[in-house]
């Protein structure tokens, strides 16, 4: 298997939202939510939801704050749906409030952590939800990249992670950040300098 | 890991971080909770509601006596999901709780999406249904069609999808429906008796350009099925679907049929082929195949959990079993049927056939 710092250095170049091309539906279902048809609704999440608890549990580490922050970001989907300009973009437009989410529930327990009032169960660190048949020298490596990331600032921690462990492209690492793609590249470069100063 | 594909991204390696279908379903029921919050209510709003609460328990204290009840049910007191549920080879009329009627015509599929004491939603997934619906009862029904949404009073009416074009059709006998959404034109249309509405299909658009039969195969080989749904056109799948073909071009026709958004046709080639005398993997496949389309593509849960238990049964590849499992627990979830949801979860985790 390939190492940890394997990946790190070569990440791969996936599709930005998995699944867009495959699912047609998101535009008609869309249009029918608008007309008030909660199935449509139901059927949103049921096609989306998956892929941002993950998404989101490896952003938050933590299980239930990762499932507290979905249910926020569709509800907020929904609410806001009538200002959605593309329907058949509509996972990506949720995964755009996931991250804003996010940020969000991480300003907050940043905080509370200041104040010494943090109550947030860290139960999905990386080398926690690796895959179970992950070598224990992957497992540590894991770790340590869990480390170096807590020690971020929050915009280049999350930069970093949508570049190297979502597998997003630069552009799209940009678009769901709104901000400008040189200004991507810069959080990113400035999260791997900090990086790469931390190991020993 | 090392007799698998090596990760391409470190997010494969975080595998736990997946949620299973139970966590997803029950955060969906507080995100649909939460969904419908009310605003925090002002005095004067309160003292109507509270009006309007005396009202419609006055309503309801008659209505029970009636013999109204809480969901529509058909005449028998049976659920009208289920009923629907069931193979229509046949035209049939189901008489509703409240009097209301729907009649199917032959291979109609018809899909209850809601059904509450105010609100009753059918989408027409196939064919024909005539739509005789009481005046004056509580519920305000809703039809929808591809891309047509039908708002309904106390009326006579019927909708139908062709079977060779995308096409729907509504025609009001009785009361007034309105029409609505994005392939109405002017986005909003009332229909009065005698009235009739058909969209623009796709052959009256001249948009369907039928190749040979060769050209479609080719292109579905190389994966490309939206191409080849679109090489061959509506009209040219259901051709193709009636020609005789191998197991394998009917497999690959099913996914050409799904990618072009025709889930009703895919189905319907699937069951040839799972009730066919194809080999017993080809069977399983095909069994597999139907419940995604009967799941996602027709929002039938109980029939498409029945098709992934009959893919397990009849020995489905090794590395479809788990995901048939889960697809069976998730479609008896969305049926309503917990324990057997519960029942297939465990069998997913369970190792081996």
């Amino acid at each position: 298997m390939r190492s940890v710092a394997g990946l790190l250095r070569k990440p791969s170049v996936v599709q930005l939202f998995p699944g867009r091309h495959e699912h047609d539906g998101d535009e008609s279902l869309v249009a029918r939510a608008l007309e008030g048809a909660a199935w449509a609704k139901a059927a949103l999440f049921r096609r989306h939801a998956p892929r941002l608890i993950g998404f989101l549990t490896r952003l938050l580490n933590s299980t239930s704050d990762a499932e507290d922050a979905s249910q926020d970001v569709f509800v907020e989907a929904f609410r806001d749906l009538k200002g959605l300009k593309d329907p058949s973009g509509f996972g990506s437009w949720v995964t755009r409030i996931a991250v804003h989410q996010a940020h969000r529930r991480f300003r907050r327990r940043r905080l509370l952590r200041a104040l010494g009032l943090t109550h947030t169960v860290e139960d999905a660190t990386l080398e926690q939800i690796a895959d179970e048949r992950v070598s224990p020298e992957s497992r540590a490596e894991l770790a340590l990249l869990q480390k170096a990331l807590d020690r971020l600032p929050l915009v280049e921690r999350t930069a970093f992670m949508l570049r190297h462990i979502e597998g997003y492209e630069l552009t799209e690492v940009a678009g769901l950040l709104d901000c400008s793609l040189a200004t991507a590249k810069r959080k990113i470069a400035a999260a791997q300098l900090a990086m790469s100063k931390d190991q020993p | 890991m090392s007799d698998e594909q090596p990760p391409k991204t470190l997010k494969e390696l975080l595998s736990r971080s997946e949620p299973d279908v139970a966590t997803v379903e029950r955060l969906w029921v507080g995100v649909h909770e939460r969904d419908g919050e009310r605003r925090p209510l002002g005095r004067v709003a309160m003292v109507a509601t509270f009006l309007g609460v005396a009202l419609l328990a006055g309503v309801g204290t008659a209505l029970l006596h009636r013999g109204g009840s809480a969901v529509l049910t058909t005449a028998a007191g049976g659920s009208l999901a289920q009923e629907l549920d069931l193979p229509t080879a046949e035209a049939r009329e189901l008489v509703l709780s409240e009097g209301s009627r729907l009649a199917l015509s032959p291979g109609a599929m018809l899909v209850s999406r809601e059904n509450s004491p105010t609100v009753e939603v059918f989408e027409l997934a196939r064919g024909r249904t005539q739509f005789t619906v009481t005046p004056g009862g509580p519920r305000r029904w809703t039809v929808f069609a591809r891309g047509v949404r039908v708002d309904v009073m106390g009326t006579i009416f019927s909708v139908e999808l062709a079977k060779d074009s995308d096409q729907v059709s509504v025609g009001v006998s009785r009361g007034l429906v309105e029409l609505s959404g994005p392939r109405v034109p002017g986005g909003r249309r009332q229909l009065l008796p005698g009235d009739s509405f058909s969209t623009a299909s796709a052959l009256a658009e001249g948009e369907v350009t039928p190749v040979a039969g060769a050209d479609w195969l080719a292109l579905a080989r190389q994966g490309q099925l939206k191409q080849a749904a679109a090489a061959l056109g509506p009209l040219g799948l259901a051709r193709a679907s009636s020609d005789e073909r191998t197991a394998d071009e009917r497999l690959l026709l099913a996914d050409v049929a799904a990618a072009g958004g025709q889930g009703a046709l895919a189905e319907s080639v699937l069951a040839g082929l799972v009730g066919s005398d194809e080999p017993v993997t080809v069977r399983a496949v095909a069994a597999f195949k139907r419940g995604l389309r009967l799941q996602d593509d027709l929002g039938q849960p109980a029939r498409a959990a029945q098709s992934f238990e009959q893919a397990v049964e009849l020995g489905v590849p090794a590395s479809l079993r788990r995901d048939a499992s889960l697809r069976a627990a998730q479609a008896w979830m969305q049926a309503g049927d917990t324990a057997r949801a519960r029942e297939w979860l465990e069998r997913a985790d369970r190792p081996g056939p």
